[in-house]
């Protein structure tokens, strides 16, 4: 490990996820549509390769209950119910449709929202 | 579980990389992933480009007076010069199941600061340190 | 021989539920003053650790995880952080009101005072914890603590009367003379105490250490279903002989000197001799339960080496853990602070902490990515809810009922 390494997020161009979560979403007029909840990544072989593909909005900004808002929560029917109703209203943003992301300020700005589809990925 | 685990089609990070256990190749806990590091490309993509541990990056995540705190206690244990964020480059990651495993043991990743320092200065000076209860 | 040893874990995990030092006092009590008509709470509380203990110890032998190790998964680092201070806060009482049980034990079989006993208990307390094999230590408290057993001998030597116990417990309600709110305070004492988290922080992260397997799956039921039943069946035993004995002469328990009573009526010295030896494992079982959860929960949270399966100086971070609050408990020991007390709150913190330990291992107990094919069936779902529900209503009555009876007065 090199000393550049250890430095932390600081290697040029590095941002946080953590920066990212949390962060208002707005559409282009300005209406504010949700928060971020957590970011989509697709790509490989391996995790460098992972690109940001999409970002999952939700009401809350502090994250979904128990991250179970974007798949089938197998589980009891009264955890099922909270859950679900508890992480309503979650939608998603492909990468295409993001317009800016303003890291300092926690705000990112889309074209639109789609509805979350049941995010499946097979291992 | 498995013998090599592979990669996801696609992963929502916070729900399947982040706070996950971090493992290493001796199939020893080296970490949690306390926060992921992003890189912007030339092209404005973002790409995950390495798994971020310890309280500088943890704290943040915790949020809060709480965080800060916990971040600023831990700094003063440790008054030697670690940084308190530690850094797993992205290309270490071998496979993700239950936890993300990686090629690298703990000490090879240079994440043993904290523990290296409370096993010289607690634990070692304890006769009987070197036998493992099995 | 073998397969008794296989169930020393359960055993052991059981005693620090069912018969610790909390236990031994309140289940006295609660025979003294209410006879058994709080018994149903003892059954209601194992058929719940026993739900809760499955389905961690199935989560740990498929998914090789520890139950703390998935809560901060779950949950996030804030209100998994905040569930760490919770859980860690309780463990941290009851490891102190433990080892003053054990130096309690003590002080009634030497007549030593028991503060003097805080500092030579702890330290052959950190030593088992820093050298003694984990298999070791199982084996012998958990089994020693089924010295125990010389209550259920007491009870039948006492000849009571079967059918009035029986009817006791059938009444599920205070006897003349107690009120209302503190039987609804010992039915969120009992239950709290049947089912602490560091039972399941211990018992899961034991499968760990023991490398449980798809495999174990078996032996991890087996524990589960013969140890928490047994202990159950023990502090039952423990009520049942002080009802039979203090309950008519309107005597209340209030120290752990009066527990052994009813067996030397029964059995004579040599009866009481056991029972203390049986207070002595079952403490010294229990702080070293509760000395090693406050170590998994804080080493699992940070994603630490843990557990004695490696050396010291490999897992040097969670030793350091376990020390420093060893050394912190005697310390508070030392201000003369009576264990039994401690325990009293501990129990009420611990049924309020529940709901936030219990709810993700429901979840991942369904999780397919963790469990693979050995994910919740219908049955295992039904009572798993209907035991959250149960945790979530007690601990929302824990508080106000502590306040109303001022501590079950």
């Amino acid at each position: 490990m090199t000393a550049a390494d250890r430095e932390g997020a600081r290697t040029e161009g590095a941002r946080r996820l953590n920066d990212l979560l949390g962060a208002v979403v707005v559409l282009a007029d300005g209406r504010q549509v949700g928060h971020v909840n957590d970011v989509r990544l697709a790509g490989g072989p391996h995790l460098q390769y992972y690109l940001v593909d999409g970002i999952i909005v939700g009401r809350r900004a502090e994250g979904s209950l128990l991250g179970y808002d974007r798949r089938e929560v197998h589980g009891p029917w009264l955890v099922r119910v909270l859950v679900g109703w508890a992480n309503r209203g979650a939608g998603y943003v492909p990468w295409r449709a993001v317009r800016q992301i303003d890291w300092e300020g926690a705000r990112v700005v889309v074209d639109r929202v789609d509805p979350l589809e049941d995010g499946h990925a097979a291992l | 579980m498995a013998d090599r685990p592979g990669f996801r089609r696609q992963y929502d990070a916070g729900l399947h990389l982040l706070d996950r256990q971090i493992v290493g190749r001796d199939g020893l806990p080296v970490a949690k992933v306390d926060d992921l590091e992003l890189r912007v490309r030339a092209d404005g993509r973002l790409a995950v480009s390495a798994l971020l541990v310890g309280p500088g990056a943890l704290g943040p995540r915790v949020g809060g007076r709480l965080g800060r705190w916990t971040v600023s206690i831990w700094r003063r244990l440790r008054p030697d010069a670690d940084p308190p964020t530690g850094r797993v480059d992205a290309t270490l990651v071998t496979g993700t199941d239950s936890a993300v495993h990686v090629t690298a043991t703990t000490e090879e990743l240079g994440l043993d600061g904290f523990e290296r320092w409370v096993r010289r200065y607690v634990v070692e000076p304890i006769p009987g340190s070197g036998h493992d209860g099995s | 021989m073998k397969k008794v040893f296989a169930l020393a874990l359960g055993i052991l995990t059981a005693i620090g539920g069912f018969v610790d030092i909390g236990d031994l006092v309140t289940n006295a009590l609660v025979g003294s003053r209410f006879g058994l008509s709080l018994a149903w709470v003892v059954a209601v509380g194992v058929v719940g650790i026993c739900v809760f203990a499955e389905m961690s110890g199935r989560v740990a032998a498929i998914s090789g995880r520890a139950t703390f190790d998935l809560v901060r998964e779950r949950l996030g680092p804030r209100l998994g952080f905040a569930n760490l201070l919770a859980s860690m806060g309780v463990t941290f009482l009851t490891f102190i009101a433990e080892i003053g049980g054990v130096a309690l034990s003590l002080e009634i079989a030497t007549s030593v005072n028991e503060v003097l006993w805080v500092p030579v208990v702890a330290a052959a307390l950190w030593i088992v914890l820093w050298r003694v094999k984990f298999e070791v230590l199982e084996n012998a408290f958990g089994l020693a603590g089924l010295a125990l057993v010389v209550f259920a001998v007491a009870l039948w030597k006492l000849g009571p009367d079967w059918s009035a116990l029986w009817g006791q417990a059938r009444s599920a309600a205070p006897p003349p003379g107690e009120s209302w709110t503190s039987y609804g305070y010992y039915v969120v004492a009992l239950f709290g105490a049947a089912m602490t988290p560091y039972e399941v922080f211990f018992f899961s992260s034991g499968g760990v250490e023991e490398k449980w397997t798809a495999k174990s799956l078996s032996t991890m039921r087996l524990n589960v279903f013969v140890g928490f039943p047994l202990g159950g069946a023990l502090s039952l035993s423990i009520a049942a002989v002080t009802a039979v004995v203090f309950l008519p002469v309107g005597v209340q328990v209030n120290s752990l000197a009066q527990v052994p009573i009813p067996v030397a009526v029964a059995l004579g010295k040599v009866g009481v001799a056991v029972a203390l030896l049986g207070f002595f494992a079952a403490t010294f079982g229990a702080a070293c339960e509760t000395g090693l959860s406050v170590g998994y929960s804080v080493a699992q949270f940070f994603g630490w080496r843990w557990g004695k399966f490696v050396a010291p100086r490999q897992a040097a971070r969670f030793h350091a853990v376990v020390l420093l609050s060893t050394v912190l408990a005697v310390a508070v020991l030392l201000t003369t602070v009576d264990p039994i007390a401690v325990t009293e709150y501990s129990v009420v913190f611990s049924a309020l902490a529940l709901p936030l330990t219990y709810l993700p291992i429901l979840v991942i107990a369904n999780d397919p990515d963790y469990m693979g094919g050995s994910v919740n069936g219908r049955f295992a779902n039904a009572l798993g809810t209907v035991y959250f529900v149960v945790i979530v209503v007690v601990s929302v009555a824990a508080i106000p009922l502590m306040i109303l009876t001022k501590g079950g007065q």
